[in-house]
């Protein structure tokens, strides 16, 4: 290809060249032609005017000759133009030079003539016109015309000259000198008559004398042939041109037959080019709309959604998934699956409202996407709900098999939308309480599972770091207001020194099996801290320890291991947990029971749960829930709830500690009600060593 | 009487026809650096050979461009002539008596040349013109030529006489309609044309546009020096003829004829009456043609005031 437009180039520059030389030999040939001819035409025309100059010059008695005198310095100058033209010195224009100079020769020769028709002319037109003149004066002087004959020959001679004047003609002129004779030898008595007489026959000689020449000039001039020669010269000239237009003609043709086939060639190629890019435009517009749109069901695809939702100012996004769609490919065959598919993309199509502007799109295998461009006035949950009804009522009839399909659908109104209503869809379909769910932080686990996974390394390395530690809080006796026992308190360190909220902690590592290790931890720390000290300790366990083997048999081990110390332990569990495998938990109440370990429901009075009762017997505290207790001394409901535990737990011998003790009117409010221990701000913060 | 109408139709419809003569420019072009060169020259008689004379010898502006003598001072033995005057020149058809100059350039240098007039050569003209300080300088500036050729000479000369013209004249300023002649002066044009010199003496220059005999009716007795058409053609029926000489300033360009024969304008329309019409014009008719012919002095040329 690069190389024809090389080949191509170089020919147009050749073409152009050969092109620009032969435009400048046209033009050079043609304004030469052309000059030359209009010197000739000029001349021809100048000596027209001399004809017409002489004419007037014999016709009218007071003719200027300047003007002849200029036509005549002008044709000069033009033969000269024609001599000195560089045009005719080549060789070839020979023949036209030397009718030049024929023509000038003539021309010169006409020059001379015309002098002498001037020099005869005058005294011609002169007598001419001073005959009549002199017949006038005659006339007038004489006042009486005796001799008619006299006056008669006069006008006969006047008139007679005047015809062959006029009419160039030596007949009239032979005919009136027989009459002039007459005239000579008339005598007259009258001198002035003499005198009159011998001046008219004098200028009549004169007329006879100049009119001879004044003839043969004009017969001279009327028959020189210059006006051939210029003829001749056009003609020659002419007949050369012609010769020349032939080459020029032929370059002509040359260049006429190169232009067209370069203009044909160069619109063929435009053709072609213009055939290819209407192919390639069909082909981009194929290409395009098939990146843009699902080859199944024709619906806008996942690329489509994507452009358009950067023009959606508040985007509501729906995704539909189909139930268990494997089922009906495995059940009916793909095709069928297919099919249901299309039917599908048909059905979402036509219900999806149009005037709220929802569009459909394919966006996975049975995922279908709808997308609005939310107004605030419009409920579009309900929308949504009526399309998946208007879907699952909708019966798919494939080789007269009915098909129903459910659906589910997660909506997003938040960026990323598919991936955040995709989160709602999952969340709907693990949950499956509701057909429609709406996207929230809450159900994104994707966060919470980022924040989890940190907690999770984060306690891993507090594990292994040795930096999960008990602090020890404070448990006084209400009657003897001496502090007899402490409350172990798992304090989870991180690596820049701050304690996590064990609240946070507490789920995570039940989720990731390390709330066993922790147990263990505090187990064996607190046991090692208050082995040789004389205060009780409680620790926090929790029903999943005591499910867990691995824990339980350490709780043994440790139990069995400090035997000396373990009477002085108390475990606190919470009310609210459920037991479920009741065999299991009252095995474990009788085992520790044998080492003298205490048990204490904590946060009692904040909810309800069966293992209350299943252990009834076994119950040595009641730690009174915070809630109720950190307002006692101005809250009298709360204080009825509470007298009535402390009542409860005084008939069945259960002894009560209030939590949240943090005032000192608080204090004597739970004192004054019977409560047997205070644990709290009041009495002490968890430290870390006593 | 019939004879008498006719014959009196056929003088008015000759004399219908428009003005045959044209009035002189007031201005002509012509390169005034050039032409004041060639006024140094022409009144300069390093251009003689003896250095006694200069162009303006014979044709001194304070005579009319001419000099009042019958013939030229420098004259031979076969050739004398009146002078011609210089103004006006440039509006003549041929140059000299007997037109044997085709223009100014080749009449300017043959009394320069010409061994009984100034008699000098090109390369005396050259060796002198190129010794003068004033010359060269003066050429220099001009042309920008070191050296001064003969053509140079010539060139200026002639631009100086292309100058050399007499514009409004009282004829003149007629012609263009801002003056009324006396009544003489125009019964004078009248008769001047009536009887028919308008035929010889016409065109801008009234004359020095044609060739014509001296004694159509009554011949003028012939000299074998006067400068005629014969001195070229050698043809019998050349012989007395000669360029119709330029009316203008003929007032002041006395004597009159190629030989000076008549003194006074008088004498010379008497002659021309005579010789040319066969007529004897009275004494109120010459009087009349000599008015009109005073009514063509113009005004002296203007770069001679300079």
């Amino acid at each position: 290809m690069l190389r024809k437009v090389y080949i191509f180039s170089a020919l147009i520059v050749v073409i152009t060249v050969l092109f620009i030389s032969f435009d400048s030999y046209t033009k050079r040939v043609i304004s030469s032609h052309e000059r030359i001819l209009r010197i000739i035409k000029t001349i021809e025309g100048i000596e027209t005017k001399v004809d017409g100059e002489i004419f007037k010059a014999g016709l009218i008695l007071y003719y200027n000759y300047d003007q002849l005198n200029d036509y005549m310095e002008e044709l000069d100058k033009y033969i000269e133009m024609l001599e000195k033209d560089d045009y005719l010195k080549k060789g070839e224009y020979s023949d036209i030079v030397n009718l030049i100079k024929v023509y000038k020769k003539l021309w010169n020769k006409k020059k001379k003539y015309i002098e002498d028709f001037k020099t005869a002319n005058s005294p011609i037109k002169n007598t001419a016109i001073y005959l009549p003149l002199l017949t006038l004066r005659y006339m007038q002087s004489v006042k009486n015309i005796s001799d008619l004959r006299y006056t008669y020959m006069l006008a006969k001679i006047v008139s007679s000259i005047y015809l062959s004047r006029n009419a160039m003609d030596l007949d009239f002129v032979l005919s009136i000198k027989k009459d002039i004779e007459t005239l000579k030898n008339f005598k007259f008595k009258d001198p002035e008559k003499e005198s009159f007489n011998r001046t008219f026959v004098a200028n009549v000689y004169t007329f006879f004398n100049f009119f001879d020449s004044y003839t043969e000039i004009i017969k001279n001039i009327l028959e020189i042939k210059t006006r051939r020669t210029l003829s001749e010269i056009e003609d020659v000239f002419s007949q050369r041109f012609s010769n020349e237009a032939k080459t020029i003609s032929l370059f002509t043709a040359f260049f006429t037959t190169t232009f067209v086939s370069g203009v044909g060639y160069i619109i063929y190629l435009l053709f072609r080019l213009d055939k290819e890019n209407k192919n390639l435009q069909a082909l981009r517009k194929t290409l395009e709309y098939s990146i843009r749109h699902d080859n199944l069901t024709g619906l806008p695809n996942r690329y489509s959604f994507e452009e358009d939702v950067k023009n959606v100012k508040n985007p509501f996004f729906v995704l539909i998934n189909i139930d268990d769609f494997r089922s009906i490919n495995d059940l009916y065959g793909t095709k069928a699956g297919d099919y249901v598919l299309k039917e599908l993309a048909d059905l979402l199509r036509d219900i999806v409202p149009e005037e709220l502007g929802g569009k459909v799109y394919r966006l996975g295998a049975d995922d279908f996407g709808i997308l609005f461009d939310a107004k605030l006035e419009i409920s579009y949950e309900e929308i949504v709900n009526q399309i998946i009804e208007k879907v699952e009522n909708h019966r798919f009839i494939y080789e007269n098999n009915e098909i129903s399909i459910s659906v589910t659908a997660g909506i997003s109104t938040k960026q990323p939308l598919i991936e955040t209503a995709d989160i709602a869809l999952k969340h709907s379909q693990r949950t499956r309480r509701s057909k429609v769910v709406v996207y929230s932080y809450e159900i994104d686990n994707k966060k919470q599972i980022e924040r989890n996974l940190k907690l999770i390394r984060a306690l891993k390395d507090a594990i292994s770091n040795d930096r999960v530690v008990p602090y020890y809080q404070p448990i006084m006796n209400n009657t003897t207001e001496k502090i007899e026992k402490y409350e172990a308190l798992m304090r989870v360190i991180g690596d820049d020194g701050n304690a996590f909220d064990v609240e946070d902690i507490l789920p995570i590592a039940k989720e990731s099996k390390l709330y066993g290790q922790l147990t263990k931890i505090i187990l064996h720390k607190t046991f090692m801290y208050f082995r040789d000290k004389d205060y009780d300790f409680s620790i926090n366990i929790s029903l999943e320890d005591i499910v867990n083997k691995s824990t339980r048999e350490y709780i043994y081990a440790v139990l069995e291991e400090f035997k000396d110390v373990s009477y002085r332990l108390t475990f606190e569990i919470l009310e609210s947990e459920e037991v479920k495998d009741y065999e299991e938990f009252s095995s474990f109440i009788r085992k520790i029971k044998e080492y003298g370990v205490k048990i204490a429901i904590d946060d009692f009075g904040s909810g309800y749960s069966n293992f209350s009762y299943l252990i009834n017997k076994d119950i040595d505290y009641f730690k009174i829930d915070g809630s109720l207790i950190k307002n006692i001394h101005k809250d009298t409901n709360a204080r009825l709830v509470v007298e009535t535990i402390v009542s409860f737990a005084k008939k069945a011998n259960i002894k009560t500690i209030a939590e949240f003790v943090n005032s000192r009117e608080v204090f004597e409010a739970v004192k004054e009600i019977g409560i047997d221990y205070s644990q709290g701000y009041y009495v002490g913060v968890p430290v870390s060593s006593l | 009487m019939l004879i008498f109408f006719i014959l009196t139709t056929l003088v008015l419809f000759s004399l219908s026809f428009p003005d045959p003569i044209k009035p002189l420019p007031a201005e002509i072009k012509y390169d005034i650096k050039k032409a004041l060169i060639g006024k140094e020259l022409f009144f300069d008689p390093i251009l003689s050979k003896e250095r006694d004379i200069s162009c303006a010898t014979c044709h001194d502006p304070e005579q009319g461009g001419t000099v009042h003598l019958r013939f030229s001072p420098k004259v031979s033995e076969d050739l004398k002539a009146n002078v011609p005057t210089v103004f006006n020149v440039v509006f003549n058809f041929r140059q000299f008596w007997n037109g044997r100059a085709k223009d100014l350039y080749e009449q300017a240098a043959i009394p320069i040349l010409n061994p009984s007039e100034m008699g000098l050569t090109k390369e005396e003209v050259e060796r002198r013109i190129n010794k003068s300080d004033k010359y060269k300088k003066m050429f220099k500036e001009v042309y920008g030529v070191d050296y001064i050729t003969f053509k140079h000479v010539i060139d200026a000369i002639v631009e100086f006489e292309r100058a050399l013209i007499t514009p409004n004249s009282r004829f003149d300023r007629y012609l263009r309609g801002e003056i009324d002649l006396t009544e003489s002066e125009k019964e004078g044009y009248a008769l001047f044309k009536k009887l028919g010199c308008i035929t010889c003496h016409n065109g801008i220059n009234i004359g020095g546009n044609s060739f014509q005999k001296f004694g159509v009716v009554n011949p003028y007795k012939w000299e074998p020096y006067f400068p005629d058409r014969y001195k070229i053609t050698g043809r019998e029926e050349d012989k007395n003829v000669y360029k119709v000489p330029s009316l203008r300033n003929v007032a002041i360009t006395y004597p009159y004829f190629h030989d000076g024969s008549a003194g006074t304008l008088e004498e010379a329309v008497k002659k021309m009456a005579y010789h040319q019409l066969g007529i004897t014009l009275t004494d109120e008719e010459v009087t009349k043609i000599v008015d009109f012919l005073k009514s063509l002095t113009g005004e002296m040329p203007a770069i001679l005031k300079r």
